[in-house]
């Protein structure tokens, strides 16, 4: 039994478990001892942030799953499908989320001295990371080929757009699970018009620019 | 360790004998595949044996290195495998979980075993974990029998001693799934197959069973690499010289490290012969761990089924 395997069949005891490793040791047919957990997924809180990694990877992989139940709909359609199939995947594990992105978020710091120093620290990199890669997967999925043009300002946009959107829609699915694909519908609704938005605040920051320029010209500066 | 080291004794030790921290219940290194009619071969340091030759040459090697065995580890590393050691059990966790039945293989002077039992006692309040330790030299089991006398584990059922080679451990003695853990330190590199102490470990260990290896490796930055290169083949030698007046199985020593497979080399072994390992690299949660910048490395797998 592989790795992953191990993984994805530890993943149907988080519901019960929550990401720990617990949950891993029930992974295989005969329950693991705690050095294999430990052998196969990292010490300590290492291993549980492997579980909680590889079940956001398998969430990930999961969206592709909204295309072919929605494939019929436009293109914001098919974004509020991807976004809420990814809110759903949640559900079973909604209660153990807190915990889980704030163990992603405590300190972690491997040293090859045999020393025990950890760096107290909050990070926010691996909750802005989630975002952005489910994100990222979203606008892949909806445009395979939009890849080749990362290097436009639209390509960002797009992406840093649906970031907030769906960062949104789960902090408030972590309270209102009830409600969470309604205010990710409304998010979407409301910046949809996100990038005439910025356009317009680039002209009028243009013209903010070229009336100082004329002010400080008309000086004799 | 000490017991792989014990376990290799030689008959005739051509130029190069014994060296340090090298396990023994085992034939020397991996074979190299020849054609029929032809011997097959193995390394012994930076020369080529015939497979057959390798373990009386090991034997020897730790039989001559066995009394001052301790004191040229702490010598030649400059007291850091004793940090490896720690590092290596503290990971294990031995007790955690209630009692253990432990393999020791390559065991020697008994570093790993005394500090499995003093591990489970001292954390755990744990009396009922027992090690085996098994070595192919009986000058090196000796020397860890010697050694426990002076323990509270002298005498009882936590601690036993066998002579065995760590490629064929007997049916009778080490039954099939009867192992919570196994460990290796310093000793694999020894053997002269190194997939069939792999299989050998399989085959004892139960479903859910650890093999742990505590081996010496390459560090991965050149510049490191370097110093350590010049460290291993001018200094180490010659304290051999000085404190063992025997160069050759430092020597030895040094040249078996460089012989030994690279990290993922010695993963995929582990992941051939039917384990499961973490993932592909270094680190917590990875098929190995390295020590020091790579110096030794920290290799486990599991037998899942």
């Amino acid at each position: 039994m592989s790795r992953s395997a191990l993984l994805r069949q530890a993943f149907t005891h988080v519901p019960s478990h929550g990401f720990t490793r617990r949950a891993l040791a029930l992974s295989a047919p005969e329950e693991l001892s705690d050095s294999a957990v430990t052998a196969l997924f990292g010490r300590g809180e290492e291993a549980e942030k492997t579980l909680f990694q590889a079940w956001l990877d398998e969430g990930r992989q999961d969206m592709r799953g909204a295309l072919s139940e929605d494939a019929k709909g436009g293109e914001k359609e098919k974004l509020y499908a991807l976004l809420a199939r990814r809110l759903r995947y949640n559900e079973p594990a909604l209660k153990h989320l807190p915990d889980a992105f704030a163990l992603l978020s405590s300190p972690s710091f491997a040293s090859s001295l045999p020393i025990p120093l950890t760096l107290p620290r909050f990070r926010l990199l691996p909750g802005l990371k989630h975002v952005s890669s489910v994100a990222d997967e979203a606008c892949w999925l909806l445009a395979p080929s939009s890849g080749s043009q990362s290097t436009t300002p639209t390509y960002y946009l797009d992406r840093t757009r649906v970031a907030a959107v769906y960062a949104a829609a789960e902090l408030h699915q972590l309270s209102a699970p009830g409600r969470s694909e309604r205010f990710l519908r409304d998010l979407l609704e409301g910046t949809g018009a996100l990038p005439q938005v910025v356009g317009e605040m680039g002209m009028f920051a243009e013209y903010v620019g070229r009336s100082w320029a004329g002010i400080i010209r008309s000086r004799g500066m | 360790m000490n017991s792989l080291k014990s376990a290799l004794r030689p008959r005739r030790l051509s130029r190069r004998r014994g060296h340090l921290l090298a396990g023994p219940s085992c034939r020397p290194l991996h074979t190299t595949p020849t054609r029929q009619d032809e011997p097959s071969t193995t390394h012994f340091g930076f020369k080529t044996v015939g497979t057959t030759d390798k373990e009386p040459m090991v034997q020897s090697v730790f039989s001559n290195v066995a009394s001052k065995y301790d004191v040229m580890n702490d010598a030649m590393s400059l007291y850091t495998h004793r940090l490896w050691k720690d590092d290596f059990v503290s990971s294990l966790d031995p007790g955690r979980k209630g009692p253990l039945n432990c393999l020791d293989v390559a065991g020697g002077t008994g570093d790993i075993a005394l500090r499995i039992l003093d591990h489970a006692r001292e954390k755990y309040a744990d009396r009922e974990t027992k090690v085996t330790m098994v070595d192919l030299n009986p000058e090196m089991l000796q020397e860890g029998r010697k050694r426990f006398k002076i323990t509270m584990y002298h005498n009882t059922p936590q601690i036993d001693f066998h002579v065995a080679n760590a490629q064929t451990l007997p049916e009778d003695i080490f039954p099939s799934n009867s192992a919570d853990l196994y460990t290796i330190a310093f000793g694999i590199r020894n053997c002269t197959s190194i997939p069939e102490v792999l299989q050998s470990a399989y085959r004892v260990l139960k479903p859910g069973g650890v093999f742990a290896c505590l081996e010496f490796s390459m560090p991965t930055n050149p510049l490191f690499r370097r110093v350590y290169d010049e460290y291993s083949f001018s200094i180490i030698p010659l304290l051999g010289t000085i404190l063992a007046s025997d160069r050759e199985s430092y020597q030895y020593l040094v040249e078996s490290i460089r012989k030994f497979p690279s990290q993922p080399e010695f993963a995929q072994m582990i992941r051939d012969a039917g384990f499961t390992t973490g993932e592909d690299k270094d680190g917590d949660g990875g098929a190995w761990r390295g020590l020091f910048g790579g110096i030794a490395s920290i290799h486990s797998g599991v037998k899942v089924q």
